[in-house]
């Protein structure tokens, strides 16, 4: 008997158009099935269609066959009653918002079963052993617990009719890096258990490579490849394939540039004839941009025209060396023993912190969420005041044209009643420079100068980050400090933006104080690090010490959550 | 998400038509109903259908439609006042309360919070009632008595406001604080302000006319749909016209202005979103 | 006595996020408000234009005597300060004064009215909740059908229309055209006065289930929109599983309005009982605004503050009790 998964043709229509387009993927039991793809390219449409929980005004056709049971997914999500919870389940990716936050966790965990069942202490504790709870938890409310928590939670909830097929929408994307690697392995446990077929949804392709034993990728709401594991990524066939894996920073080594796919990701109904990827693609040709290629092949698929052989040449990669000689009696601003409380009750958000910048040095700063990035950073540029120490600058200008800075959420970050140019010629001005820099400064970041005249909203996440960046180096700042400037954006865009970086440290030679969590990406940019860990700087070194001998064991802790998802 | 129903502007139509035509009225009834005020006293009351009268007369004789036409000025023209009056004051304050914090909030919030611990129309009615006061008295308390609200709606969005993070870049930019307010946070609550404007009035409009009803507000003799209305009760079984007319006129005033603010505010609101 | 143990007991008791410590804080809120509002209330008879003493005489013939009377009874010649006080100390033990119109205590004056205005307020009331709450849920539930888009559009005009002018029309056509319900007046005590009450009830409640239906409406579609409603159906929950979910987490934002109903429910009684010549507290206050009868006025002004704080105050309450969050981490 068939007890796994098999999806046949999927059509996903939205109010604007096709949403995914002739979609097929199997999934047997014990097996784990990534499917990768970067934001907007349809993961959680089509799990949401095989749910029956697309949202209003989204329709689906298709076939999906369950075990025995066939369902036809026009009927709607009628067809699925009372196979939902009981063949197939789907886990969601925030743990803050997928629990009811005013029923007890024993309660929602046993909703689904018997009424007898569901009364039993017994069940109750057995359900919450699977996942690693204790037993008081059932008595607790959701905004007790911590988000790893919630998420084992609502994963022993998701099984509580024991289905043989599971769906995770990102279900580690939201926790923090040491979380996730956890509640990966809880995963993969529960399934070698039970025996069950997983259907992982991520972006991240680290994840989907050490833990699936296929993977499919979708762009622009199309399956464009698919293959066994990391196979996939190792030989790509297809060029955003390609191009995905080459944009991911490698830990293990500095890149002298990452190489990017240019522009960024398409609606799935703004792709006109040919092949999806054609606009981006550099191996386009005629036929690609009039016939979209059909996905072919047996082991593994792949839907391109001129598909990558291993006969193709590969460029060689670029490594530089990340240790930079330290100009040590240089230094820009010095940062001693910096504390601070925001409530009486609350820990110190920062511990007794010291940071040193040397003139046109990059320095990064790594941790966790709730670790005091961004709290230092605020400190340094004046955004919020500290209880105790020291922040002192070698140099005299104003503030502004000491350190400016670049939020993580490039869309907040921009004024959306103002157009571009007059946002960069109000910061151009408010240092005495004049207005008819911006072309030069749209130019520097890389963005044609009649986006001048556009609005904000007209412009995709990483051309709104880089006029974030046009802006904070307006003034001509001797320090750049950016808090998470890639962490919103999609992979390809995201070593667009670092690329960018790179290039402008080197061409106006200032400061960087790079603060991320992600160590691979801190990797690509700079030379010295500190790790941060509740509220304390815990380590620091040249980034390629701290790699390869941490002192600490949070940046150990850290190091190998990174290194094996 | 850039995800948008397609939504022809009905509501903008459907509301447009009365509103413009109550417009007309409130701007030309001196020329469209010179004598709406005539007394005619051998008339007396008729009922709707008589010659000439097409919602009949009142006790004076009056017509109660030309009362109604010349009406529309003191129904309209104070609530406008009162919504403009109590904005600004929302904005300046609110801003100010918003963006500074400080003992000026905390007095601010205060004072809205002992005006919203009573009814609106009950606190109207004792204060205009007690002062005698006229007309524009009365538009003077409800500024007084609307303004609290308008304060602290502008405040919140205001404090939202100064919470993201291009307020902050703003900061850093070295920017002044009247810049920053003037060029980056009001234009972004300006749209807030104006829908939340246009519900207000609607809501002066029946409160005025509410005192209106009660004695208070209008002078006697000076055409209102409350007083007309408050008329009407002795006339019921002899002219329905004297009732029906001015509560419509009310209704559908008040209902167009709400239906308008609603619709603006939940453009603004998906345009924020959106964005 | 170990001082220790009843020390530790007692900080226990008001510990963080207790509920003893919550009502307290919140009791001590409402009183502080309250005796905000008292001083203003009293205040309105010195900022009432004319002498104190002369609008308290009201329409009797002005004598010296009389005014000296007036002056001694109500303290007028003391500082403002201890009139005020003198007036509470009053006031605390149900003494309002007399009225000027009518040659009765306010109290008395008040006992006799009250009952009406609170039997109207009550099946408004009950009215708007039967009906509102209801519809709002399926309306939200349906969103976008025929029910919610007629209801919505109705819910509109409700909320714009003034209680008088809907109060005129349904006098006119149930009243006096169709003859179904007394016209005017409050009826002859036991069922009769529920019938005369019935046409006022519904016109408060049009104006208030308007605006409970709205809000009902959007508490209930911005919780269809949370992911644990899909979740729950993604694990198979049963309808009727998922709609207690819902509506419990619904409850607490629409209970909270229904409190913030209250302010209005007062306010709208006043132009009722006028409409409808109901012989209530509302009629009373306008009357007695019209005729300057201050301490009629103070006293009404006084007592609906309080009503309306209470509630306010019982509502944050249970508030507390319903959420588990503000249960657990202590008040916003
Ligand atoms: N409620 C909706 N109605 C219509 N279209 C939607 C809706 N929600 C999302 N979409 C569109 O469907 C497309 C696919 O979205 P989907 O959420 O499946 O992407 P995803 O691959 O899961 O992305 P992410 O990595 O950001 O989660 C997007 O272009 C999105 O704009
Ligand atoms: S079909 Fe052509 S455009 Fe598309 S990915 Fe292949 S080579 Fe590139
Ligand atoms: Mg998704």
């Amino acid at each position: 008997m068939n007890r796994g998964l098999s999806l046949n043709n999927l059509i996903v229509t939205g109010p604007a158009g096709l949403i995914v387009t002739c979609m097929d993927l199997q999934v047997e039991p014990g097996q784990t099935v990534a499917l990768v793809g970067e934001s907007g390219s349809g993961k959680s449409m089509t799990a949401k269609a095989m749910t029956g929980l697309l949202p209003r005004g989204v329709t689906a056709t298709g076939t999906l066959q369950l075990g025995e049971v066939t369902v036809d997914l026009a009927l709607g999500p009628q067809a699925l009653l009372g196979l939902r919870g009981q063949q197939i389940s789907l886990l969601l990716q925030n743990p803050f918002t997928s629990l009811s936050p005013v029923h007890r966790c024993g309660e929602q965990i046993t909703a689904a079963l018997s009424p007898e069942l569901r009364r039993s202490k017994e069940e109750i504790r057995r359900r919450l052993d699977e996942v690693d709870l204790p037993e008081r938890v059932a008595r607790q409310y959701p905004f007790e617990l911590s988000g790893g928590m919630r998420q084992r939670v609502a994963l022993a909830a998701s099984l509580a009719s024991n289905p043989q097929i599971l769906i995770g929408d990102e279900p580690t994307t939201a926790l923090d890096v040491t979380t996730q690697r956890e509640m990966l392995d809880l995963l993969e446990r529960i399934q070698r258990e039970r025996d069950m077929a997983l259907l992982l949804i991520t972006h991240d392709l680290g994840v989907a490579q050490e833990r699936a034993d296929k993977i499919l990728v979708m762009y622009a709401g199309r399956l464009v490849e698919s293959g066994q594991g990391a196979e996939v990524f190792a030989h790509a066939q297809h060029p955003y394939t390609a191009g995905l894996r080459d944009s991911v920073p490698p830990l293990e080594h500095r890149l002298v540039e990452l190489r990017a796919i240019a522009g960024s990701v398409p609606r799935p109904w703004e792709v006109a004839v040919g092949c999806v990827f054609a606009p981006r693609c550099d191996r386009a040709d005629e036929r690609c941009h009039n016939e979209a290629p059909e996905l072919v092949g047996t082991a593994s698929q792949v839907a391109c025209w001129k598909p990558i052989t291993t006969n193709d040449i590969h460029l060689p990669v670029l490594t530089v060396s990340d240790v930079q000689t330290q100009n040590t009696d240089n230094e820009l601003v010095v940062i001693t023993g910096i504390s601070k409380r925001f409530s009486p009750s609350a820990p110190l958000a920062l511990d007794n912190v010291d940071i040193s910048i040397h003139s046109g040095e990059a320095v990064g700063i790594v941790g966790e969420s709730g670790s005091g990035k961004t709290t230092l950073a605020r400190c340094l540029i004046g955004l919020e005041s500290f209880d105790s120490g020291n922040i002192s600058w070698s140099i005299n200008t104003p503030m502004a044209q000491r350190a400016q800075i670049v939020f993580q959420d490039p869309t907040s970050a921009l004024n959306p009643a103002m157009t571009i140019g007059s946002a960069l010629a109000e910061a151009l001005r408010a240092s005495h420079r004049d207005k008819s820099e911006v072309p030069a400064l749209l130019q520097l970041v890389g963005l044609p100068a009649e986006y001048a005249n556009s609005y904000p909203s007209g412009l995709s996440g990483g051309e709104q980050q880089r006029v974030a960046i046009a802006r904070s180096i307006a003034p001509r700042p001797k320090l750049l400090i950016c808090d998470e400037p890639v962490s919103s954006l999609d992979v390809s865009v995201q070593a667009q933006i670092l690329n960018l970086m790179n290039s402008l440290l080197k061409e106006l030679g200032i400061a960087l104080l790079f603060i991320t969590h992600d160590l691979a990406v801190v990797r690509q940019v700079v030379s010295r690090v500190y790790v941060m860990s509740n509220g304390r700087v815990v380590e620091s070194g040249t980034m390629e010490n701290v790699l390869l001998s941490p002192q600490h064991e949070y940046t150990r802790q850290l190091f190998s959550s990174v290194a094996r998802k | 998400m850039k995800l948008r129903r397609s939504r022809r502007p009905i509501i903008p139509i459907v509301t447009g038509i009365p509103l413009s035509i109550i417009a007309i009225f409130v701007i030309a009834s001196r020329w469209i109903v010179p004598n709406a005020t005539r007394q005619d006293i051998m008339t007396g009351v008729t009922s709707p259908g008589t010659t000439g009268h097409l919602f009949g007369t009142d006790q004076l004789g009056r017509d109660i439609t030309q009362l109604a036409i010349a009406g529309a000025g003191s129904a309209v023209v104070g609530p406008i006042v009162i919504a403009l009056g109590s904005m600004m004051i929302g904005i300046l304050l609110g801003t100010f309360a918003g963006y500074m914090g400080g003992w000026l909030d905390l007095l601010l919030s205060k004072y809205a919070d002992l005006l919203l611990a009573l009814p609106t129309t009950l606190v109207a009615l004792v204060v205009t009632g007690l002062v005698d006061g006229g007309y524009w008295v009365t538009v003077l308390v409800l500024i007084m008595l609307f303004s609290p609200t308008d304060i602290r709606m502008v405040r919140g969005s205001v404090i939202a406001q100064s919470g993201r993070p291009y307020i902050e870049s703003a900061k850093v930019l070295g920017l002044g604080r009247t810049r920053i307010m003037f060029r980056h946070i009001l234009p972004n609550v300006l749209p807030v302000a104006f829908s939340t404007m246009l519900l207000n009035v609607a809501f002066a409009l029946v409160s005025m006319s509410a005192l209106s009803f009660l004695g208070l507000g209008v002078g006697p003799g000076v055409p209102d749909w409350g007083r007309q209305l408050s008329d009407s009760r002795d006339l019921l079984d002899r002219n329905w016209g004297s009732l029906v007319l001015p509560a419509m006129l009310i209704i559908i005033t008040a209902a167009a202005i709400n239906l308008l603010g609603d619709w603006l505010q939940e453009r603004f609101e998906e345009r924020s979103v959106s964005r | 006595m170990d001082t220790a143990h009843s020390y530790r007991r007692l900080t226990q008791l008001l510990s963080r996020g207790s509920l003893t410590r919550f009502v307290i804080v919140r009791l001590a809120a409402t009183g502080l408000l309250l005796l905000v509002l008292s001083f203003v209330v009293f205040a309105l008879l010195h900022l009432t234009p004319g002498d104190p003493a002369r609008n308290l005489v009201g329409v009797r013939n002005v004598t010296p005597e009389l005014l000296q009377s007036i002056r001694d009874k109500y303290h007028l010649n003391d500082p403002f300060m201890s009139q005020y006080l003198h007036w509470l100390g009053n006031v605390l033990h149900g003494d309002f004064g007399e009225s000027i119109r009518n040659n009765t205590t306010v109290t008395t004056l008040l006992s006799d009215r009250v009952t009406l205005t609170l039997q109207l307020a009550s099946l408004s009331f009950v009215l708007t909740v039967l009906v509102a709450v209801p519809l709002g849920i399926a309306a939200a539930w349906r969103s976008g059908s025929v029910l919610d888009r007629s209801v919505s559009a109705a819910s509109i005009v409700g909320i714009g229309a003034p209680t008088y002018a809907v109060g005129l029309l349904l006098l006119y056509v149930f009243g006096l055209w169709l003859d179904i319900f007394p016209v005017y007046g409050s009826g002859d005590g036991g069922l009769d006065r529920w019938w005369h009450l019935v046409l006022p009830a519904i016109t408060l409640a049009s104006g208030l289930a308007a605006m409970v239906f709205k809000l009902t409406r959007t508490a209930v579609i911005a919780e269809l929109n949370q992911d644990y409603v899909a979740f729950a159906q993604s694990r198979g929950l049963s309808h009727r599983q998922i709609r207690s979910l819902v509506l419990r987490n619904a409850m607490i934002p629409v209970a909270t309005s229904l409190g913030l109903v209250f302010a209005f429910l007062f306010g709208g009684t006043i132009l009722v009982e006028v409409t409808f010549a109901l012989q209530g507290i509302g009629s009373l206050l306008a009357g007695s605004v019209t005729f300057k009868d201050l301490p009629v006025v103070q006293a009404i002004t006084l007592l609906t503050a309080t009503v309306i704080a209470l509630t306010a105050l019982t509502v944050d309450i249970l508030y507390y009790l319903v959420d588990p969050r503000v249960r657990k981490r202590g008040p916003r």
